[in-house]
């Protein structure tokens, strides 16, 4: 009996405290159903059910294939939205020439499956889509932004793995939802493997040096820079070469893909100092004042104006400070904050297990605050003080700042 | 010399012994493959010939058996011609693709475990299935579906049946 009521309240606590994190997979292009369901199937072999606190399901956007001159319009497509994006004031001249080197990227890449005729015609058809201001978006991952949305919604952590052309996909998706304004970055990570996307939002990258596909989108377009080497293992696939067992690109995507998924851990969540601001002064939204004056660790100051949703619209702002890791122990962080000539402001400080309400009326005198998180080997200590008047001497002057 | 013919001869008995059926030696005790359908009357339809009614087409039955030894990997890839033949059969809308998914995905998760990671029998075998420009046709249809829905994944313990 006494058996039992463990086992059941272990079940308890580990349905109370798991969280769910979703592993999303985008494949490349070129790839049928079965062999993306089969990458699938290996990055599960390869990161099991359950990591720390966290139960993996694993769920796959597929990116369907219209055979090589479909997909391949894809492509020229996405490096257009790609450059519209770092380039927001191209000309159609420039775009036209930019779809002119991915030409010639095509037909310098091995084995594209394409005659130098059917390059062309995409080529066109590329110009034909893309000049007069317009700027591709594909509908095709439309329902993968949905499904994230509900599921960050819920609480779940999504863990994007994106191979080859899938990257772009990953970077069209994340790019929308940070637009919709309803996804925080905290609960989306993406690591992009065999990577031709230009930049990485947010997550990592594993990019081999002996990747033939890489190297030849390198050669004319900007690609997320090698960053590994191994000798002998050369290819563009996702299982046989960069998921291969025994190999150092293996170890590297376990370690970039742990790494990537501690961000979620309850354990990293409670290490962190939380500001978060609602029923901001003014209808219209925040002004930079609205936000605190943070010092941080090495005593520099800032303004918390890359608050998680912050923007000229009404919302909550979230600042959240990750201030130690899961192997810090017996390690204190102080962290000092000022509001200068806040209007009006109501919010709260998470810090530990503590939460401290702040509401500062209008036209209220400058608002200071301390708070202090220790972590030991029994877990997290916080105190906050901050009401109102602390020494002012812990923050410099307003004026000379 | 005598002592070599006699070697040739036991092998060949053993051979024929564990084999068990005169058609070919990878069947296992009691099998028997249906004929070979026609090849017209075969790629009439997407679904084809299924004389013996297993779920599995005829021509890819017999090609499974005949290039595959080991009883594991042709029970393996049995179960996944049988899957891509529900697939192929029956997918009209997104949500015979949710419907049909589960078997595919265990088929896969078989041949992976059976075959060592590896996915090289399934793209032959595809090969051998999706051979007709309707066949063709349905298969890309599928792979439309299939990228409109985002579909999770059930792992089993033992996904070969």
């Amino acid at each position: 009996m006494r058996i039992a009521t463990t086992i059941y309240s272990l079940i308890l606590a580990t349905s109370l405290f798991a969280q769910e994190t979703k592993v999303f997979h985008i494949n490349g292009i070129l790839t049928s159903y079965t062999e993306a369901k089969a990458n699938l199937v290996q990055i599960n072999s390869i990161l099991g059910t359950t990591y720390k606190d966290q139960n993996l399901t694993y769920v796959l956007a597929y990116n369907q294939t219209d055979g090589a001159i479909s997909d391949i319009l894809d492509v020229y497509n996405q490096k257009v939205a790609e450059y519209r994006r770092g380039n927001p004031m191209a000309t159609d001249l420039q775009i036209v020439i930019f779809v002119s080197n991915i030409t010639a990227a095509l037909l310098h890449l091995p084995s594209t499956a394409l005659t130098p005729a059917e390059v062309q015609t995409l080529e066109i058809d590329s110009i034909k889509k893309n000049i007069g201001g317009s700027v591709y978006t594909d509908a095709d991952s439309e329902h993968i932004r949905t499904t994230i949305e509900t599921n960050t919604t819920v609480g779940n952590n999504i863990f994007v793995v994106a191979h080859s052309q899938g990257t772009m996909y990953a970077n069209i998706v994340y790019d929308k939802l940070m637009e919709d304004n309803k996804t925080a970055t905290d609960k989306i990570k993406m690591l992009s493997v065999a990577d031709v996307a230009a930049y990485m939002p947010n997550g990592d990258w594993l990019s081999s040096f002996l990747d033939p596909v890489i190297a030849g989108v390198k050669l004319f377009f900007s690609v997320a820079d090698y960053n590994l080497f191994e000798a002998n293992n050369t290819g563009h696939s996702l299982i046989d070469t960069y998921l291969k067992e025994g190999t150092t690109l293996l170890e590297t995507f376990i370690v970039k893909s742990h790494t990537l998924l501690d961000s979620f851990t309850k354990d990293t969540q409670n290490g962190i100092i939380k500001f978060t601001f609602y029923e901001m002064a003014g209808e219209n939204g925040y002004s930079k004042q609205d936000l605190p004056l943070i010092k941080a660790a090495n005593g520099s100051l800032m303004w918390a104006t890359n608050a998680m949703n912050y923007s000229t619209k009404k919302n909550d702002a979230i600042y959240t400070f990750n201030l130690l890791k899961n192997s810090d122990t017996n390690k204190t962080f102080t962290l000092d904050w000022m509001f200068i000539d806040v209007n009006a402001t109501q919010g709260r400080i998470e810090c530990g297990n503590v939460i401290k309400e702040i509401n500062i009326a209008r036209m209220a005198t400058n608002h200071y605050g301390q708070a202090i998180l220790t972590k030991s080997a029994n877990g997290y200590d916080c105190t906050i003080d901050g009401t109102t008047a602390r020494t002012p001497t812990l923050m410099p002057n307003a004026s000379g700042f | 010399m005598k002592t070599h013919y006699k070697i040739v001869l036991l092998g060949t008995l053993l051979i024929a012994l564990s084999g068990c059926n005169t058609e070919s030696p990878n069947l296992p005790v009691g099998y028997t493959l249906p004929p070979m359908p026609d090849a017209t009357e075969n790629s009439k339809t997407i679904a084809g010939i299924d004389s013996n009614t297993n779920g599995v087409r005829d021509d890819v039955e017999i090609y499974i058996y005949s290039n595959y030894s080991k009883p594991e990997e042709q029970k393996a890839l049995m179960q996944y011609a049988n899957a891509k033949q529900l697939l192929l059969a029956n997918v009209k809308t997104k949500e015979d693709v949710v419907v049909y998914s589960d078997a595919i995905d265990s088929a896969i998760q078989c041949e992976m475990k059976v075959f060592n990671n590896s996915i090289r029998s399934l793209k032959e075998l595809d090969s051998q299935t999706i051979n007709t420009t309707s066949r063709v046709s349905q298969e890309h249809h599928i792979e439309k579906l299939m990228s409109k829905v985002v579909l999770e994944m059930n792992f089993k313990a033992n996904p070969c049946e």
